[in-house]
């Protein structure tokens, strides 16, 4: 699957962690250094096994807990319509 | 000076010298919710998770979870700025399309401009200034963004009481996103010893960026004499604020001569005074707590004392400060007996319990029961 940001979320890097605000909501997020990585990269065009090796690279785990991290944050944002679909 | 007022003044020392500066290693062992709470007070909070680093090494015993704990209060700022920024781009809109002018000033502009990061300077609102004559339609299109009027001190005047003395408005919004908003038509109330130029500040303004887009605010000197005034009303009693007046004065190309003219005009010179004394007492540390203020001794208006403003405790009521202070810089014994007169017995139609209590009739009567209740509770306070 591949995903991207959607357009009502705007959002700032700050050090390690980001902050995401639904500007529909008025809710933000906060959201460390694995999600910021990912969140950066849900540009429409990468597909889930891309962003999942950046995981791996970036932060020395195993393919499983990258994997795991993953999904568990991509269900969050679904979750939060903070991202959709592309194919 | 206790370990606590010690790291408070090392954090107001980074700010200023925006971290350019080495302490040696404090190791005193500090209470640490206590810190937690006096920087919650002073706004500092996200400043201390900015320079942990540093601060850390000052005070190699605290905890990094308590810095931890600052930095995340920081980060939590920005999302709240990430709010104002995107409400105030809107509102700025549709009052461009109304055709209102506004200046917006303290809070936003002085997190935006004044600090490396705006959120890492907390406010509470975001203020604007506009015309009298704008004030049902701004009122009307704050309603349209789900801003109600809050009800505090003055939402129970009519609209020609509010225009009359200037009183402020507050609205916030009542739901998601929390945001609110001051409304002034001055900058002082009409009742006010003080009064500043409205039209002084509204001519002397300039652009200023926040994001994509530029707001109207007032020009440098007026900025910082309308930080050293407010600050000075709340009794400097706020770390944050004496940061915000010393980071005006940092401003590059700073036009120093033309503050002074400011300072002569309004007649702050005293408060300027004053300022001066508590910035350089915060950082080469203050002379020890005079006798006057210990709790048993009682007077009406202590002096400014540096140390007092870092441990949170005046001596006395911030609302009894506010009202009391002016006595401290207006020049001439009369102009002191004419406020103090003015603050026992002011005017019949901005008494609020006229308004909010409907069978209360506005007769003499009343009005010196209600007068001779306040001036009690405030001798007493």
């Amino acid at each position: 699957m591949i995903y991207k940001r959607t357009e009502q979320v705007e959002w700032r890097k700050f050090e390690n962690e980001s902050l995401l605000l639904n500007v529909a909501t008025g809710t933000y997020f906060r959201i460390n250094e694995v999600g910021s990585l990912i969140w950066e990269n849900l540009d429409g065009k990468k597909p889930a096994e891309e962003l999942i090796n950046l995981v791996v690279k970036h932060f020395d785990v195993t393919e499983a807990v990258a994997r795991q991290d993953y999904q568990k944050f991509i269900d969050q944002l679904v979750a939060d319509n903070l991202i959709s679909v592309v194919e | 000076m206790s370990g606590e007022s010690r790291f408070l003044r090392t954090v107001s020392t980074f700010v200023l010298r925006d971290g350019k500066t080495q302490f040696g290693a404090d190791e005193s062992i500090l209470d640490e919710e206590k810190l937690f709470r006096l920087g919650l007070y002073h706004q500092i909070l996200p400043l201390v998770g900015q320079y942990r680093a540093e601060l850390s090494k000052a005070f190699p015993n605290i905890s990094t979870d308590f810095f931890e704990k600052c930095r995340k209060y920081a980060v939590t700022n920005a999302g709240r700025v990430m709010l104002y920024e995107r409400f105030l781009a809107n509102l700025d809109s549709i009052l461009a399309q109304n055709g209102i002018e506004y200046r917006l000033f303290k809070g936003p502009v002085l997190a935006f401009e004044l600090y490396p990061y705006p959120h890492l300077r907390t406010f509470g609102d975001m203020d604007i200034l506009i015309r009298e004559e704008s004030l049902e339609k701004v009122h009307q299109i704050l309603k349209s963004l789900n801003c109600e009027l809050c009800d505090d001190l003055y939402t129970v005047f009519p609209n020609e009481i509010i225009k009359k003395y200037s009183f402020a408005r507050h609205y916030a919004t009542v739901i998601n996103p929390f945001v609110a908003v001051d409304v002034h038509l001055s900058l002082s109330g009409r009742l006010h010893p003080f009064q500043f130029d409205v039209d002084d500040f509204w001519i002397n303004s300039r652009n200023f960026r926040i994001g994509n887009r530029e707001y109207r605010t007032f020009d440098h000197p007026h900025q910082a004499i309308y930080s050293l005034y407010h600050a000075f009303k709340h009794y400097f009693f706020k770390l944050i604020w004496i940061m915000d007046c010393q980071r005006n004065f940092q401003l590059p190309d700073f036009d120093m001569d033309r503050f002074e003219h400011l300072l002569e005009r309004y007649n702050l010179s005293k408060i300027w005074e004053i300022y001066k004394q508590v910035v350089t007492d915060l950082q080469n540390g203050s002379p020890d707590l005079p006798a006057e203020s210990r709790p048993e001794h009682r007077i009406l208006i202590p002096k400014v004392n540096t140390e007092l403003i870092l441990q949170g405790s005046l001596p006395i009521s911030q609302a009894r400060a506010r009202m009391l202070l002016p006595l401290l810089y207006l020049p001439k014994l009369r102009q002191k007996a004419v406020y103090l007169w003015r603050q026992m017995f002011p005017p019949r139609d901005v008494v609020r319990d006229f308004y909010a209590t409907r069978e209360l009739q506005p007769t003499w009567r009343n009005y010196f029961s209600l007068r001779r209740k306040a001036v009690f509770e405030l001798l007493n306070d």
